[in-house]
């Protein structure tokens, strides 16, 4: 082809100024999608530090309402109570049904199973707090008639955490690679010894950091417990029947932010500072974890 | 290898495709040579370490073992899936038998009915269910372009050192629980509504649509669906951002290689490519806006009419029953009525997660995306 | 060479065997054997399915959804693929190595002695002895005597192979399937896992998949040719490569196509 006719060299003014806008446009969007998520940190911390104190995280609350004084003991030990319940129930059966979702992936049982289990990370807070409500808390019907009660949010809690486990277990699993586990049956391992000695050694740090994002989800969670446990100001003695509800951050900040006491919105403020640093260390470490195991897989070939 | 040896090796073994080896010669009785000495074996005095070894014989006596524990192995593994389909029978059937009376009462009218009164025993969920879209639509509304946009900038326009601690952070404050959001909402953007914004809106727009005008209170549908905006931004931002990535660079050197400018490449050829990923992203943020509950239960006001202005307080579905349920409780009909509204709200949610998800599975190959909505 | 060694025994008799992933069929109608103390070698080119074939010899593909088999595999005349045959044990009689080494993340020590535990062997002196004799056949033994409880990844590519190999040869097995096991490696690592399979070839049948013509004709005393899933031709090593009797295999070996 000889010469064509080409376009003048150099930009029309209407691109040029479309180039400009668009991309400063991306900019300001940016901005407007971190600011408000820097920002409620800085809330946090900037109406919530005059209650700010190491008694703070260590004492109970006290005064009149209830709150106005000391700090949130009782909800650090509840939230963990329950963190450390839903853990009980959830882990291990969650393992299982990834264990059972992987060794039997192609079977049409494990992929109705998975679609379940997938459905299952999709139901609303609430409504597992229905649930939890009349499987666990309610005096009446079925159900185990615990009352509101740290068991029946604890679990109610480790329900939400199942599918969780189960699908990062899963994922776990399949990252092992392929060649690893025929090497293992090659040399007439069963399937049994296959995954006790080798997959899941091998898929543990994914299986763990499964685990820590199940907690990470349930640590904030609040309306399963509106259903299940409410609230408490002190550490109870028991964990089922009428004196059994345990004291919870994310409630304890729902509690007395829902109050229309300065006072409390303070102490609101501070454990949501505390409530969302714990989050974050969790977080990072769930972070560290997964970037440790890569460097290592990365180190192993 | 010398070949002569090869050569001089013609075995009795005559392999055409058509005749096969003959094996009705006793295996190893043939074999009369003896064992070469092999330096490297430490035990030439057994010619075959397979046939008489510790191995041999505890294959023999394990062999049963294996089979058994291979069993119970796959038997075991059954009930752990097992377990995760009786968690959502129960979920399922526990809404289902607790909503039936009001099911069976109100039938399909439930749905558009807008009268919810537990006196007169009459209840229909319009009110809730307009209440809970037009929070999810504010929401969306005010996430959707932020996100896109911003992980456009996050993808094209930002300096390199920016992005990953960035999108690290994006990431990591999509988990902060929504308590501190609802927290966040109350003692921050409700008095930035209710001093600046909704004034504004009033004495500007306010003036021509009534839509804008209102009691200029702070809570209400607009508070709501902002700080749930907030909250799925970091969802519709990473997912986004995460099909960015998998544009091939080949097509955006296409694009700049016939003389386009930059943002021409990033709007014109990027964002098109990466359609599938944002509705699919779209759809997980609709997802955790509409069974959003603690933030919007602070905000929303919840009273239970029908907005007819971007002012106006509301109430959605799950917002009513975190708040009412323990009082509902006691009137069969009422509670039954409040778990159908749950009934729908969770229909809904398993619908758009499941599309969501798979969309977003085919287009990233399997990875789990997004998080688990709620709070 | 043993002069004697001129009997050929089957091992491994393959009937009208046929392989199939879902609907797509990988293998039509193979009939072959894998012969005691002798190297087999399956060439051809890449998809013709001899990887498919080796491992449908020890059941590896059970794994693969979709994969099923018709036709017969017998080792020592006892049915591979009979509904009462448990997999686990025929792969703890016919092992296998992989294209690419595999070792466990765990010690030299540990990887070889892996199958052994997995069998039930606890004796840690009985466990020693067969990791150092495993380890000698498999030509490591010099070389990693004095770091047994290191990781098994701080060793080469090839001494990582020869590792997996003093692994399968740790269990005993009686037949040796190797799925083109130095194609990963460079040419000396290839050399000394060439010159270990002469001398594991007189306690043991080996069956090698390669990619590498060469190789097969340094190795192996009998050849055979897979093109598209058939089995073309069978033959002593030296007649495949010097004198072939069926003109694919000659066009294969010649270069003109694969």
């Amino acid at each position: 082809m000889a010469e064509t006719v080409r376009p003048e060299k150099g930009l029309s003014p209407f691109r040029k100024v479309r180039n400009l806008l668009l991309g400063s446009l991306t900019a300001i969007a940016f901005v407007l999608a971190v600011t408000p998520l820097l920002a409620i940190i800085y809330v946090a911390y900037d109406r919530g530090k005059s209650a700010l104190s190491l008694s703070f995280i260590t004492s109970l609350p006290a005064g009149f309402p209830v709150g106005i004084e000391g700090g949130i003991l009782n909800g650090i030990v509840g939230s963990l109570i329950l963190v450390v319940i839903a853990s009980l129930f959830s882990v291990p059966i969650g393992i299982w049904a990834g264990l059972y979702l992987w060794d039997q992936s192609h079977t049409r049982m494990a992929k109705t199973t998975r679609l379940f289990s997938d459905l299952l990370l999709g139901v609303p807070s609430v409504i597992w707090g229905v649930v939890g409500f009349y499987v666990f808390s309610t005096n009446t019907g079925y159900g185990f008639h615990w009352g509101f009660s740290g068991l029946a949010a604890g679990l109610t809690l480790g329900f939400i955490m199942v599918p969780i486990v189960t699908r990062v277990t899963e994922q776990a699993l399949h990252d092992v690679p392929m060649s690893y586990i025929e090497g293992a049956l090659a040399l007439g391992a069963s399937r049994f010894q296959m995954v006790r000695g080798l997959a899941i050694p091998a898929a543990i740090t994914g299986i763990g950091t499964g685990i820590l994002l199940g907690v990470l989800n349930v640590l904030g969670q609040t309306a399963p417990l509106v259903f299940t446990n409410y609230y408490n100001t002190g550490i109870p003695h028991s964990l089922v029947g009428s004196n059994g509800s345990v004291g919870d951050l994310a409630m304890q900040i729902f509690i007395y932010i829902h109050e229309p006491s300065k006072e409390l919105h303070v102490k609101a403020m501070a454990a949501a500072l505390v409530l969302t640093v714990i989050v974050l260390l969790l977080d990072m470490g769930i972070r560290l974890l997964a970037w440790g195991s890569r460097k290592y897989a990365q180190k192993n070939g | 290898m010398e070949p002569e040896t090869r050569v001089s090796r013609t075995g009795q073994l005559v392999n055409e495709e058509e005749s096969m080896p003959v094996s009705s010669v006793p295996p190893r009785v043939l074999f009369q040579r003896p064992l070469k000495e092999n330096p490297r074996l430490s035990r030439p005095e057994e010619p075959r370490p397979a046939e008489k070894s510790v191995l041999r014989d505890l294959r023999m006596s394990t062999h049963a073992k294996i089979q058994r524990s291979e069993r119970l192995f796959q038997s075991m593994l059954l009930i752990g899936g097992t377990f995760v389909l009786a968690l959502f029978a129960t979920v399922l059937g526990v809404c289902l038998v607790e909503a039936w009376p009001s099911i069976h009462r109100f039938g399909f009218s439930f749905l558009w009915t807008s009268t919810w009164n537990p006196h007169r025993q009459i209840f229909g969920a319009w009110t809730y269910i307009v209440g809970t879209f037009w929070v999810t639509g504010i929401a969306l509304g005010f996430a959707i372009p932020i996100a896109i946009l911003s992980s456009l900038f996050l993808s094209d326009y930002s300096p390199k050192w920016l992005v990953g601690g960035v999108s690290t952070l994006m990431e990591m404050l999509a988990g902060i629980p929504s308590i501190v959001f609802g927290a966040f909402g109350i003692i921050f953007v409700v008095p930035l509504l209710r001093d600046h914004i909704e004034p504004f809106l009033a004495n500007t727009l306010g003036t021509r649509w009534e839509f804008f005008n209102g009691d200029n209170m702070g809570y209400g549908i607009l508070a709501a669906g902002l700080v749930v905006g907030i909250m799925v931004i970091p969802l519709v931002a990473t997912v986004t951002r995460d099909s960015l990535i998998m544009v091939p660079r080949e097509t955006v050197e296409a694009a700049y290689a016939l003389g386009s400018t930059k943002a021409e490449t990033v709007f014109f050829v990027k964002l098109p490519a990466v359609v599938p990923g944002i509705i699919g992203s779209v759809i997980l943020g609709f997802g955790r806006a509409i069974g959003e509950t603690m933030a919007v239960l602070l905000l929303i006001g919840n009273q239970a009419s029908i907005p007819s202005s971007i002012q106006d307080v509301g109430y959605t579905i799950s917002s009513l029953l975190a708040n009412t349920f323990t009082y509902a409780v006691i009137d069969p009909l009422y509670s039954a009525a409040e778990i159908e509204l749950g009934l729908i709200l969770l229909l809904i949610s398993l619908v758009v997660n499941t599309l969501g998800r798979e969309l977003l599975m085919k287009l990233m190959g399997g990875r789990l995306a997004g998080s688990v909505g709620g709070g | 060479m043993d002069p004697a060694s001129d009997t050929l025994v089957p091992k491994i008799v393959v009937k009208n065997f046929s392989a199939f992933y879902g609907s797509v069929q990988a293998l039509h109608n193979v009939d072959f054997a894998i012969c005691e103390r002798k190297i087999t070698a399956m060439i051809g080119p890449s998809g013709c399915g001899k990887s498919t074939f080796l491992r449908s010899l020890n059941r590896m593909n059970d794994f693969v959804p979709g994969f099923r088999v018709e036709g017969s595999v017998t080792l020592d005349g006892q049915e591979l693929y009979a509904p009462s045959v448990n997999p686990v044990l025929i792969r703890q009689r016919v092992g296998m190595v992989f294209q690419k080494p595999n070792p466990f993340q765990m010690s030299i020590f540990e990887n070889v002695a892996y199958g052994l535990r997995i069998q039930g062997v606890k004796s840690r002196s009985v466990l020693s002895d067969i990791v150092e004799k495993s380890l000698r056949a498999a030509a490591l033994w010099d070389e990693v005597k004095d770091r047994l409880n290191g990781g098994a990844f701080s060793l080469s590519g090839g001494q990582q192979q020869r590792l997996c190999i003093a692994r399968a040869l740790a269990v005993e097995p009686e037949v040796i399937l190797l799925d083109e096991p130095a194609s990963a490696l460079d040419p000396i690592s290839t050399a000394r896992i060439e010159e270990l399979m002469q001398d594991l070839k007189d306690r043991y049948t080996i069956a090698i998949v390669t990619h590498n013509m060469q190789q097969a004709a340094r190795v192996s005393d009998r050849t055979a040719f897979f093109l598209d899933g058939t089995l073309v031709e069978v033959n002593e090593t030296t007649k495949i490569f010097t004198n072939p009797e069926d003109s694919r295999t000659e066009d294969y070996i010649t270069g003109r196509f694969g």
